[in-house]
This record gives structure tokens, sequence and C-alpha cells, in this order.
């Protein structure tokens, strides 16, 4: 064989074979995070069917299957669910929330008030709370929690505790401690700067660890040190949930296992694990098989999952929504800011063609910001926004805007056309704006649907500018599609208040006082009735001005194997964990 | 031969940190950044937090500053620690390789000892029904996306004939050593990852086998009277093989890179599926680490295979 033909054959071949090595695949799709809220509608907990001959048997395992690895075991540090669906079977709270509807329920501490004026919070704790190595629970542990978040460079949880007194002056190390926390025997004290309602869950509901292990880390002189890096992070070496750490295998599995010294009933289960399964058809046939006890399907799956007769599937609402925003603040389609516009888009969006093609039924419509399932939910008052063609087209001609030949509104020149984004790679979202444009289109509104990387749109929403109205917060965007993972408490202020347009989480640029005031008074005045006033303004004139179209809740759908026993799923719970120390498996 | 190592070796050096700079830039000026993609969707963060938890990354800072402050630390050896997973990189692409090499080399070893038989078979009765059915498998082989027939294997083979398991490296509860359960679940996976490297080694090596059987030393072999068997496998096979050689060299950055869709549909917790959800949450970190790694690894297999190349066919001069 000639050399040199040879020596170009063989780099060709070389290129060949590496080229088709490294081919582009296209990327499994990634389950997008499903940020659905329910919405009206009747609880439709499937669940299993109750077998009273049974009594429970200690001893099994749960394998339960999540798309992706949890990035942490430290409370203090962690930002997604992949993470605290572990963690928080370790780590317990002062109080917890009731799973179906999010109410603050006694935990660790077995009473707790609000001060009349708000700003004072007062937790007793049980008696004879142990750490799982039989050392005792204290409110010091809970005082350490929050000086090392204080402290922490990578929490995203600074800004639940720094309105507490002293908190701003350690964490900048001028104090030693936190004035405002004082621990007396069984009661805990924690005194705000000012008034702030949400601060009772987020506070009270924060995972607590232990002073014992972390204390190491931190120095009260040296406001430098911190938990970040500890060891313990990753491998926890105490508990105070209903299990304790094992094994973390990365990217694989997470073993725990029973904690013999839990307060609230030790659990029936030997083990917990949990697995992960990045593809949801991969999930999905896990669950068939039985290699996984519990995960959530997607809606596709519904049926052919109900079909199995080994598996149970509960779907039950969500604590989240997806919608559609309207840029208020964008240079050429100032139309957005007028109500009747954004009214026109609600009642011209077939809503239940949505969820019914796109969620095969599993959703529910929704019309103003709190979900229905939460205590702060008030119906009164509220336009369901039926899908009226009709009335859409009222509303657009008496907006001025007037059909043209091309079946066009236009007003002035302007024509009523935007373009309304999406990330890719999620279906059910791209086939939400497909329809949007076909239906928009009937009304005489020219939609152009795109979509871009996820990256691309949060960023596009987070950071851009408007070349018109960039310097007052506007977004670099028409309209788009995205979804809201709301919190335990019912605190709306970073989407909607006028003052987070920049900066904040106020995309759409809406500002509206009553809104604004309902805001700061959901905020301040604290007591349950005056929280359910508050957001039941609110929600009235967030349904009335539409700065959203508020879209679906995509239900929660929970499969479980029959073998799994005590299973009582909620909107507030993650795969229905509330209870898990109350699970048994059946042999 | 010396000489030329070390020349080769230099002359990757700029070539590697033109990688490294390029990987770099493309990853800061794509839309986003780790710390809104870590909090996407989530209605309760402030947005003082994430602002504080950027200058803590040092996200703030100009991009060379970035950019040479990361390559300083490379340099001691400390690749830093995953902005997603708060833990050291080297921690993690530690537990992510070996279960990739496991992947890849049992792939490799299933494609060679399968794809090149399959091509000897083929020259050796080319032009017939068997040439005619190995080039279409050859050519079925390379097409079908292995995403597809990953989903298919454990439709069919896990859930419907519970043959093998759906996912993960070993069944829980069973003991980690039991080698019976680990290959179970090696078997989707592998044969996935084999499936184009079969394809591509069989069509190779035909057509090796065939340029080589059309040679004068070959004619010279069957004039001296030997069997057509000995005269492929001995002498026909040795000389096909070298440009194998050749392309396994490339090989060795891309076993380490990893398959991202096999790791992904069969939850095989591996350096690909890890590089993947890195540059998708923007965990610059470990996505630079990998960068290094793969391309060391490459720079370096080039040289190797050069030489090797140069020592297994003597009139190849090494300049």
């Amino acid at each position: 064989m000639n050399t040199r033909l040879g020596y170009v054959k063989a780099t060709l071949s070389a290129f060949v074979l590496i080229g088709t090595a490294c081919a582009p695949v296209a990327p499994a799709p990634v389950a997008a995070p499903t940020n659905a809220a329910t919405g009206a509608g009747p609880t439709l907990v499937v669940a299993p069917a109750a077998t009273t001959a049974d009594q429970p048997k200690p001893g099994g395992r749960l394998i339960v299957g999540d798309g992706s690895d949890s990035k942490t075991l430290q409370p203090v540090i962690s930002t997604d669910t992949s993470s605290s669906l572990v963690w928080a079977r370790m780590y317990e709270t002062l109080i917890d929330v009731d799973p179906k509807t999010g109410s603050p329920v006694p935990r660790l501490a077995e009473k707790f008030e609000v001060s009349p004026d708000s700003k004072t919070m007062t937790f007793t704790l049980r008696d004879g709370l142990q750490w799982s190595d039989g050392s005792a629970f204290s409110g010091d542990d809970f005082a350490f929690t929050v000086e090392a978040v204080m402290r922490s460079k990578r929490t995203v949880r600074k800004s639940i505790f720094q309105d507490i007194i002293g908190a701003k002056d350690y964490r900048d190390g001028k104090a030693e401690s936190i004035s405002g926390i004082k621990v007396d025997g069984k009661t805990i004290t924690v005194q705000l700067e000012t008034a702030f309602c949400p601060g009772l869950i987020n506070i009270g509901g924060f995972a607590i660890i232990p002073r014992s292990v972390f204390g190491k880390y931190m120095d009260p002189k040296d406001a430098s040190k911190n938990i970040d890096d500890a060891a313990e992070n990753s491998a926890p070496t105490l508990a105070m949930g209903p299990f304790k750490f094992k094994e973390w295998v990365p990217n694989d599995h997470i073993t725990l296992v029973r904690n013999d010294k839990f307060f609230g009933g030790l659990a029936y289960l030997d083990e917990w694990v949990r697995r992960v399964y990045p593809d949801a058809n991969a999930l999905a046939a896990a669950l068939k098989t039985g290699e996984i006890d519990l995960g959530s399907i997607e809606a596709k799956d519904f049926d052919t999952l109900r079909a199995v007769t080994t598996l149970n599937v509960m779907e039950y609402p969500n604590n989240g929504f997806t919608y559609l925003g309207w840029n208020e603040l964008r240079g050429g389609k100032e139309f957005f800011q007028n109500k009747a516009i954004r009214q026109a888009l609600a009642y011209g969006l077939n809503m239940d063609l949505v969820i019914d093609k796109v969620l095969f039924g599993h959703g529910q419509k929704m019309v103003a910001h709190t979900p229905p399932t939460s205590w702060a939910y008030d119906s009164t008052g509220l336009n369901d926004y039926k899908y009226d063609p009709a009335k859409a087209e009222q509303l657009l001609d008496q907006a001025g805007f007037a059909k043209g030949a091309d079946g066009i509104r236009q007003h002035n020149g302007q024509p009523l056309e935007f373009t309304l984004i999406t990330n890719s790679g999620n279906t059910i979202r791209e086939t939400l704006i497909q329809i949007a444009a076909e239906q928009y289109k009937q009304i005489g509104v020219n939609v152009t649907p795109r979509t871009e990387a996820f990256e691309a749109l949060v960023e596009r929403t987070d950071h851009s500018k408007d070349p018109t109205y960039g310097e007052q917060g506007g977004r670099d965007v028409d309209a788009w599609v995205s979804g809201w993972a709301l919190g335990a408490d019912p605190d709306a202020y970073s989407i909607w208040h006028s003052s987070q347009i920049q900066g904040g989480f106020d995309d759409t640029g809406y500002k509206n006082a009553d809104v604004d005031k309902a805001l700061q008074d959901g905020r301040t005045k604290c007591a349950q009735a005056d929280r359910q006033a508050a957001y039941k303004v609110l929600n009235k004139q967030l349904n009335e001005d539409q700065p959203y179209n508020f879209g679906y809740s995509a239900n929660n759908l929970l499969v479980a194997s029959t073998r799994v026993q005590g299973i009582e799923p909620g909107s507030y719970s993650r795969f229905a964990q509330w209870n898990i120390n109350k699970w048994w498996v059946k042999p | 031969m010396n000489r030329f190592v070390l020349r080769r070796l230099l002359q990757a050096v700029p070539t590697f940190f033109g990688i490294t700079i390029l990987t770099f830039i493309i990853m800061r000026l794509s839309p986003s950044d780790p710390v809104s993609l870590m909090v996407a969707g989530a209605s309760d963060i402030s947005a003082g937090d994430l602002a504080a938890i950027r200058a803590a990354y040092g996200l703030d800072q100009p991009l060379p500053v970035q950019y040479f402050s990361w390559l300083g630390h490379v340099l001691v050896g400390d690749f830093g620690q995953s902005f997603l997973f708060k833990r050291p990189v080297i921690q993690m692409i530690g537990a992510a390789l070996p279960n990739t090499l496991v992947l890849a080399t049992s792939a490799l070893l299933v494609a060679l000892a399968v794809g090149v038989p399959l091509g000897v078979v083929a020259a050796r009765y080319r032009g017939t029904a068997v040439d005619q059915i190995i080039r279409v498998v050859g050519v079925v082989g390379h097409a079908i996306p292995t995403f597809w027939f990953g989903l298919l294997f454990i439709l069919v083979l896990s859930v419907d004939l519970r043959l093998f398991p759906v996912g993960g490296m070993l069944t829980i509860g069973k003991d980690p050593l039991d080698i019976g359960d680990r290959l179970a679940h090696m078997v989707g996976p592998v044969l996935a990852l084999s499936l184009g490297g079969i394809a591509n080694y069989s069509r190779y090596m035909r057509t090796e086998i065939l340029e080589v059987l059309g040679q004068d030393f070959v004619r010279t072999a069957y004039a001296k009277g030997l069997r057509t068997q000995r005269v492929l496998f001995v002498h026909a096979l040795r000389n096909a093989l070298l440009p194998l050689i050749t392309a396994l060299g490339g090989l060795l950055a891309t076993l380490v890179s990893g398959a991202v869709v096999i790791e992904q549909v069969f939850a095989w917790p591996g350096m690909g599926r890890m590089t993947y959800e890195a540059a998708r949450s923007k965990d610059y970190p470990i996505v630079m680490a990998v960068v290094v790694i793969s391309s060391a690894l490459l720079l370096i297999s080039y040289v190797i295979r050069d030489v090797a190349y140069g020592l297994a066919d003597p009139r190849v001069r090494l300049r």
C-alpha cells in the first residue's frame, strides 16, 4: 500500500470514525419543569383502595424514582426539589403545612403563635426530642440553622431570615449571635424588625440542622466561615426525621434507613431509596416492572399506567401553574397595557380544549394567582372567562381595534400582532402556543409562535431590556409561556408588586395600587382571616386585569405500587411524603 | 522517535489552550447563568440573594479575569467546585468516569468482536447474499437512532419480556458485587452503544480487506498455495488492521466523554449525562474540567496513534 495514500486514508478513516462516534444525537427530552397549579375543581385524589383487613407491618423497602439526582443534602444551600425530596426525610421543621390546604400545623413545635403586631413568633417544642444519635434536640439547633444561613455564601434563603432582629449584624460579622432569636428551655422566640406574615411558614418551616455536627465549621467571631463546604452536606451524620443517611452513589441512588429516635412514630419501612431515571419513558417503564415503587408520570402515560393492575395512579391538584405572560412595557405592543385587550385574550383562548388536548384532561383552568387548594383561595366574584370568542371580538372592537381586510385587527396603524415564545423541548408548551396562535387568529389577533432554548427564555424574562422601555424594567419579549412553582405561603409579592418590575419577578410590568396594597396587607396583617381578605382582593383584581392569561395547572400524577400502603397525597407535599413514617409495604 | 513525540506534545499545548478558551467563551456567552437556572420557576427567591451568590461564585467578574482565575487553579490541579452540586469536580468526575469507562470499553470490545469478523466475512463472500445482508445490517445499525433503540429495548425486553432491568447499574438490595446482576444491567446500554461501532467496523473492515486482497502479495500467497482462510486471517487481516488502529486512536477521548443519550435512557450514571446536565445548567466547572480531560486525552491519543502507526508499519518514517 502506498504510504502516503495510506496515511491519507488512515487520517480520513480516523476522522470518519471519530465523526460518526461524535455524531450529534438528539438529546433525550429532559423533563421540563412542570410548574402547574391546579385551578378550580373538586379534589380529584384517586387514593388506593383502603384495605381494612391489613395491619401495618414493619419491614421492607420503598424505592422512589425521580428525574434527576439530588445536588446536595444540606437544606441551607439546597435549591431544587430533587434535593429536598431526600433531605426532607432526614431533617425536620418546627412547623409543617397541611398537605391539602397549606395551613401551618405543628411539627417539632407542639404549639406556635404569632403576636398581634405580627412581629414576634413563639414556638413551644415537644418534650423529649432527640437527634438520631440520642443527643438532645433543642431550640439552639434552630438558632444555629439561622446563623448558618446568614453566613452561607451559597444559600438562596437569606431573604427568609434577614428581617429577624440582629440577623444582618450577624451576617456582617458585627455580632456573635442573632439577638432576635431567644431560646428558653422549650420556648423559642423569634422577633422580626417588621411584621412579615410569610415568616411563620418560611421561618418555622425551615429544616433544622444540628449544631453538634455543623458548628465546627462556623466561628461566631469570623463571618467568613460557613458550612458551605462541610462534608456532612453530602453525607449527613445526624437526622431528626423518620430516616437517616446510609449511602449516596452519585447520579444513581441514595439509601436512607429508619431513624429509631424519630419523634413522630417510628417508620415501618426499613429502607427508603431514591433512584434516578432521567428519561420519563424509562421511569414509567421502571414503574411497570416494579423496579421502583413510587414515581411521577406525565399526562400522556396516565391511561397506560392506570391499566396496569399492580399500580395505583393518584391524581391531585398542583401548587403552581403555567401561564401566558403579556409584556406591558414593550415598544410597539402598547396594546398590552389595555385591560380590554388582555381580557379578550382570556375569552379568546379555549383553555379547556388546551387541557384536553395537551394534558389529556389532567389539569384545571386558572383565572387568578392563588390555586383553589390553598387556604387563601376565595372564588367569590371571580370571572371564569369561559371561552367566548364573540365576547372577545366585541371587546377588541370596543377597544378600537377593527378587523382589516386580511382579518387582522389594527388601531391607528398598530396591528394587533405579537410573538409568543416558549421553551423548546417541552411538547406541552409547544402545542399550547400552536393552539393559541390558531385560536387568536380567529378573533383577528396575529400571533407568531416561537420556541427557544430554556436558558435563553430564562435570560429573556430575567435580564433582558426592551429597546424602548428597558429603563423602566421592560423585558425584551412580546409574550411568553412559562410557569411558576409556588411556595407554601400564599405571598405573591415578588411576582405582582410594582417594586418588583426592576430586578424582581414582575416580568409583565404590571402595576396596580390596589394589588400593591393587598400584597402589603397580606404580608403584614397576619391573622389568618386578615390574610384571607387581602388575598381575596389580590385575586379579584388580578382576575379582572388579566396581566397573565393564567392558563392552567397540570395535576400531579403520582404512581405507586399496589404493595405500598398509607399514601395520602396532597398538593403541599411532594410525592405525598408528609406521612412517610406511616407507610408500609405489603410483603 | 523521542524528538518526534516531544515535538508533537509541544504542538498540542497551544491547541489545548485554544480549546479551553473557545469552550469557556461559548459557555459564558450563551444565554443565562447557573444561578438563574438553579432557581428558575421558583417564585419565593429574592433577587438580592441571587446577586450575592453570583458575586460569591465570581460570575460578575470580567470574562478574562474569570478565565485566568480558572486556569490558575487548574494548573495546580484544582478543578474547582461544581456550582450545582457544591462538591469538588474531581470527586464527581471520579465517581462518573469508571462507570463510563466500563460501558465504553465493553461496547468497544463488543463492536470489535462482532464488527471485525462480520467485515471479514462480508469481504470473503463479496457479492453474495451474505455480503448483502451484512452490509444492510451495517447501514441499519448506523442509521438507527440510539435513543429510539434504547427505548425499544426497554419496552420490549425489560417491560414486556422482563428479561432485563430497566435502568441503573445494579438492583437495589442485591449485593453490589453480584456480577450477574451487574452484567444484566449492562446488556441494554452496551448493545445500544455498540450498534454504531458494529456497523462502522464491519463496513470498514470489508473495504479494507477488499483493498488488501487486491494487493500483489496476496496473489503471491495464493500462488504459493495457501488456503483462503489463512490468506484472509493471517495476511490480509493484519494489513487491514493498521488503519483500524489509526481510527481507534481518537476513540480514547470519546470513550471518556461518554454517550449522553444512552446514559440518559438507561439511567447509567456516567460522564456523558453528567456533562450534558452540567452544560444545560451552565455548571462551568464541570464542563470545563471534562473539556480539559477529554482534549488532553484526545491530543495524547493522537500522538500515541501516530507512534503506533509508525511502529506497526515499518514503511512509515516518522519525521
